[in-house]
């Protein structure tokens, strides 16, 4: 799945900044080769809902993330 | 016929039914002259762009009838699928509250939110013992599912909280489910197998909770010893790690509802989805 990387710092600071209705709440990356940073899905970069966070977005790699590498299965 | 004629007033009574029934029960003028409900009204008010009227006249027989059931007071939040986004994430029993997209589910009017089973969710804002009526020994959570997903087969989060694992819908689309309610012990919903329908547990009291499922109590009594509830906030389509892509047309939480409260509060719930066209 295509998505926006980013490190632990600066998806912290899209919480914040991200407001209304409409708001960007990375994932931290649990495994793989991408672990320790945090991920938004790539639709964000052409939903106009999020308009106003395009250009902040823009500067972020985006990336292959194979999601049952980054998030395995846990069980509890 | 005239106002003051009997027969305009009874027929009149007997297209407006909630007229009927509303004196002294905070009945209250729309904007195109139709009686709501006080609580209905503050809702519509909240509303950036109005819903018809034959909408409202829907949303409004659902609130008379749960506040005839009991059920209203009884309830925290509840958002339901309407024609713009804005309000369908606006909260019906607390109006100044809306739930948020986070991630970018994607929105259909009169139909709900989907997922995309890896981030994206709705958040209610605010921890799910924000309550007032949610607590630890009684509590209920409610959502309605209208469309299932054919990538995940099992554990479909369709409601949980950011951060815990103790207050959650999984449900399966070959199995039961798995459901708690302020605890650590799953029950499925028996006899279940897909994943849409609308669901609902119920906690009664600190050792026994009930799950229902389209309207029926499927479990009879289940036991099943509280804690304290978790402390992330309600989600929609997410519980912690685990997303959801099915799509949700309702969701909601509050206080324990009894036997015949949660039947009905589920076959009015039902009516309301179906007159929107968001049923299962």
């Amino acid at each position: 799945m295509q998505m926006i990387l980013m490190t632990v710092a600066q998806a912290d600071a899209l919480r914040v900044e991200s407001e209304g209705i409409h708001r960007i709440d990375p994932r931290p990356i649990d495994a793989g080769p991408y672990a320790g940073q945090c991920a938004a899905p790539a639709t964000l970069l052409t939903d106009a809902r999020y308009a106003e966070y395009h250009d902040a977005l823009a500067g972020f790699a985006v990336v292959d993330v194979d999601i049952a590498v980054a998030w395995p299965p846990v069980e509890d | 016929m005239i106002p003051n004629d009997p027969a305009y007033r009874l027929a009149r009574r007997l297209r407006r039914p909630e007229l009927g029934l509303g004196l002294g029960l905070g009945l209250g003028l729309g904007a195109g002259g139709n009686s709501y409900d006080a609580s209905a009204l503050a809702y519509f008010a909240a509303m950036t762009v109005q819903e018809p009227d034959s909408v409202k006249s829907l949303i409004n027989s659902f609130v008379v009838g749960i506040k005839a059931d009991g059920s209203w007071s009884l309830i925290d939040r509840i958002i339901l699928p309407l024609g713009t986004e804005q309000a369908s994430l606006r909260d019906l029993k607390q109006p100044a509250k809306t739930a948020v997209n986070q991630n970018g589910c994607t929105f259909t009017a009169y139909r709900g939110f989907t997922g995309d089973a890896v981030s994206k969710y709705i958040d209610f804002g605010e921890t799910i013992a924000t309550g007032p009526n949610y607590t630890q020994n009684s509590a209920m959570r409610f959502a309605y599912c209208n469309q299932q997903s054919a990538t995940v087969t099992s554990g479909s989060p369709h409601i949980g909280v950011t951060s815990g694992t103790t207050s959650r819908f999984l449900v399966s689309g070959t199995g039961t489910g798995l459901a708690r309610l302020n605890d650590a012990t799953s029950a499925g919903w028996a006899g279940t197998a897909g994943r849409t329908g609308n669901r609902l547990v119920s906690r009664i009291d600190a050792s026994t909770k009930r799950n229902y499922h389209n309207g029926a109590n499927t479990n009879g009594d289940i036991a099943g010893a509280s804690v304290t509830p978790p402390g992330g906030n309600a989600a929609v389509l997410r519980d912690t790690s685990s997303y959801s892509d099915d799509r949700l047309a309702a969701a909601g939480h509050g206080g324990a509802l009894t036997d015949a409260q949660a039947i009905s509060f589920q076959n009015r719930l039902h009516t309301l989805m179906t007159g929107l066209g968001a049923n299962y």
